[in-house]
């Protein structure tokens, strides 16, 4: 046999990558374990309630219904021995199957992400082509303040400021929410109100799930928008620094052509990858946006579990954002190489 | 998107892009931010002296405007908002700091072990790393706090449990490159014990990227505690941290000033901390050395 094509190596790059991926998400359902474990908290008082108690016989009934008076090991162990099954166990405090509670509010986290991704890639590509062609310029200035302001801001702080502008004082955005009040969501298809609304042929209700998605997408694109203006900057200028730029130019290209045609076209890989990466890492970023919007997603009950210690939904919540963060990961190291073969697999 | 991943994102872009140098020390970028922290320095070390008010007292009518006597206006409690943004920087910026500290111990002592000695260790500490990496740093830092307890010092705890992965996987590779030096080689060949060749000839040498590192971190730790604060999962009532007061301001949204002192605080230390960072970040050009 020759030498390995480029083909056979990838396809045991991303063997080997895949074949990780259990082992580090069994990790981190250990680790979201023994932290909701192993520290002092007890999680009783929230499941019958403080007034309950001191009466030992609810007491004792609770910890034998969820299973809080077995050893830990035998803990562990029912609880990975459910995950096989797909039962992420049964909240505590919605007293609902915990799978059934994500996949309820997974959409509204979800519609709300993907959003943010959009206004950050298309605002960071705008504002780092503007500070590219104008290198070290006023709008090169003002497009690197602006984007380290995004990275600067309590994004709790910004919603609160931006919500009080635009909502309490001009009145030109709708206030926090995912529709205005007695506005009836559309029927449930995808769980994304803008997309169901369009489904509906309901116009004004469109526009009303689109406006309330406008200022939280917003703030969690922001610093996104910061990121990959300056990655898209650096890239561009590397690019303009290159031997086949020469080339174009001499050949009397426009300005305007070679930096649409070639430059921007490869300046864009790196920004391909991070938005996998960002996708993962926004998706639970969502936990402060939506307390501030009221935004009924994954972040807020992420804020709900945490505060009632509801272990169960704790767990799930982490695995959750362990397994989008490690997915997205995965992804963005297959399409690296795959989009830019002068990548060297290892 | 949080600040954190903000941070982690900045990491993956250092590291694929090469950073174009164009400043010196003395830029004003540095030493605009330089000033805006040392003046918070000097609120956190004489707040008694400068704040007209004490923090924690009703000394004004409730949830009044701005005015000549209370200058940021008082909170729902009649507290004079402008000495209790004051006295808050004395219980954010130490956390932020000393979580720095902590996170920069545990996770250069655990990368240099498991840069040096390779093999097992290695593998088992890089392991922890990623997983704990794997975690979304909030939310990880909310389970932690959570079932510590809301407190700053358990807030703390968190953080650390959070970020130390991230200086022990700079710390490693900073080790592992430096260990194959021909000065280590020598300390080796004088026969110096396997710790005393980690710490006087290759730790010292991996310091400088770390520092510079964890002086950009500074802003997002900030932003970390009082967001844990915000959640209610940091200090609690009725210290004046800047989280926790901007709690209170979005309790009573309709009184902007409440929460307004306390953001602009915050963000004036973070926007110097990154602005320094990024100067830092270009003179000594760090990340094109990760």
């Amino acid at each position: 046999m020759g030498p390995a094509t480029r083909e056979e190596i990838m396809f045991r790059f991303i063997l080997k990558r895949v074949a990780s991926m259990p082992l580090l998400l069994l990790g981190v359902v250990t680790l979201a374990f023994v932290i909701s474990r192993l520290l002092p908290a007890d999680p009783i008082a929230s499941i019958v309630g403080q007034r309950n108690l001191g009466n030992e016989e609810i007491v004792a009934a609770a910890e034998a219904k969820w299973g809080l008076d077995q050893p830990l090991p035998t803990q562990y162990l029912t609880y990975i021995g459910n995950l096989l099954t797909g039962d992420l166990g049964t909240s505590f405090q919605t007293k609902m199957p915990v799978s059934s509670d994500i996949a309820e509010r997974l959409p509204a986290t979800l519609e709300l992400t993907l959003m943010a991704l959009i206004i950050g890639a298309i605002g960071g590509i705008l504002l780092g082509v503007i500070s590219a062609s104008r290198k070290n310029r006023a709008p090169d200035h003002v497009s690197r303040v602006f984007a380290l302001i995004g990275s600067s801001l309590p994004i709790f702080w910004t919603g609160l400021v931006l919500l009080f502008v635009f909502y309490a004082q001009l009145g030109i955005l709708p206030g926090p929410g995912r529709l205005s009040s007695r506005v009836i969501p559309p029927a449930d298809v995808t769980g994304f109100y803008t997309i169901d609304a369009l489904l509906q042929g309901d116009m004004p209700l469109f526009w009303d799930a689109f406006g309330h998605l406008l200022l939280p997408a917003f703030i969690m694109g922001w610093g996104l928008m910061g990121t990959i203006s300056r990655l898209v900057r650096a890239s561009m200028l590397d690019e303009l620094g290159s031997d086949y730029v020469r080339t174009i130019r001499a050949k009397g290209v426009s300005e305007s052509q070679l930096m649409r045609g070639h430059v921007l076209r490869n300046s864009l890989t790196p920004v391909v990858t991070i938005l996998g990466f960002a996708f993962g890492a926004m998706l639970m970023g969502a936990v402060l946006v939506e307390t501030i919007f009221s935004w009924n997603g994954i972040g807020s009950y992420a804020v709900e579990a945490t505060r009632s210690l509801d272990y169960p939904a704790i767990n799930a919540v982490c695995l959750l954002g362990g397994a989008v963060f490690l997915i997205a990961n995965l992804v963005t190291d297959i399409a690296y190489p795959a989009i830019d073969p002068r990548v060297r697999l290892s | 998107m949080t600040a954190i991943a903000e941070t982690a994102l900045f990491r993956a872009v250092g590291a694929r892009t090469r950073r174009i140098r164009h400043s010196g020390w003395l830029n004003p970028q540095i030493l605009v931010a330089g000033a805006v922290l040392a003046a918070w320095l000097f609120v956190v070390v004489a707040a008694p002296w400068i704040a007209p008010f004490d923090p924690l007292a009703e000394t004004g009518a409730r949830l009044s405007a701005p005015s000549a006597q209370h200058l940021l206006g008082t909170d729902s409690l009649g507290r004079d908002v402008f000495s209790r943004t004051l006295y808050g920087a004395r219980e954010s910026l130490p956390i932020a700091v000393a979580a720095i500290g902590a996170s920069l111990i545990i996770g250069c002592l655990l990368g240099a072990i498991a840069g040096f000695f390779g093999g097992v260790v290695d593998a088992t500490i890089m392991r922890v790393a990623d997983i704990t990496m794997a975690f979304p740093a909030i939310l990880l830092a909310m389970a932690v706090a959570a079932a510590l307890g809301p407190g700053l010092t358990n807030a703390l705890l968190a953080i650390v449990a959070v970020w130390w992965p991230i200086y022990a996987r700079l710390t490693r590779g900073q080790v592992m490159s430096i260990k194959e030096r021909e000065h280590v080689e020598a300390s080796k060949a004088i026969g110096s014990s396997r710790w005393r060749t980690l710490f006087r000839h290759i730790l010292p040498h991996s310091v400088t990227p770390i520092m510079v590192n964890a002086t950009m971190d500074l802003g997002q730790i900030v932003l970390l505690v009082a967001s844990l604060s915000f959640l209610g999962l940091g200090a609690l009532p009725p210290s004046p941290e800047w989280g926790a007061m901007i709690t209170e301001g979005a309790k009573n949204f309709y009184q902007p000033w409440i929460a307004a002192a306390p953001g602009i605080a915050m963000v004036s230390v973070t926007l110097a901390m990154n602005f320094l960072g990024d100067g830092l970040r270009d003179v000594f050009d760090v990340r094109a050395r990760r």
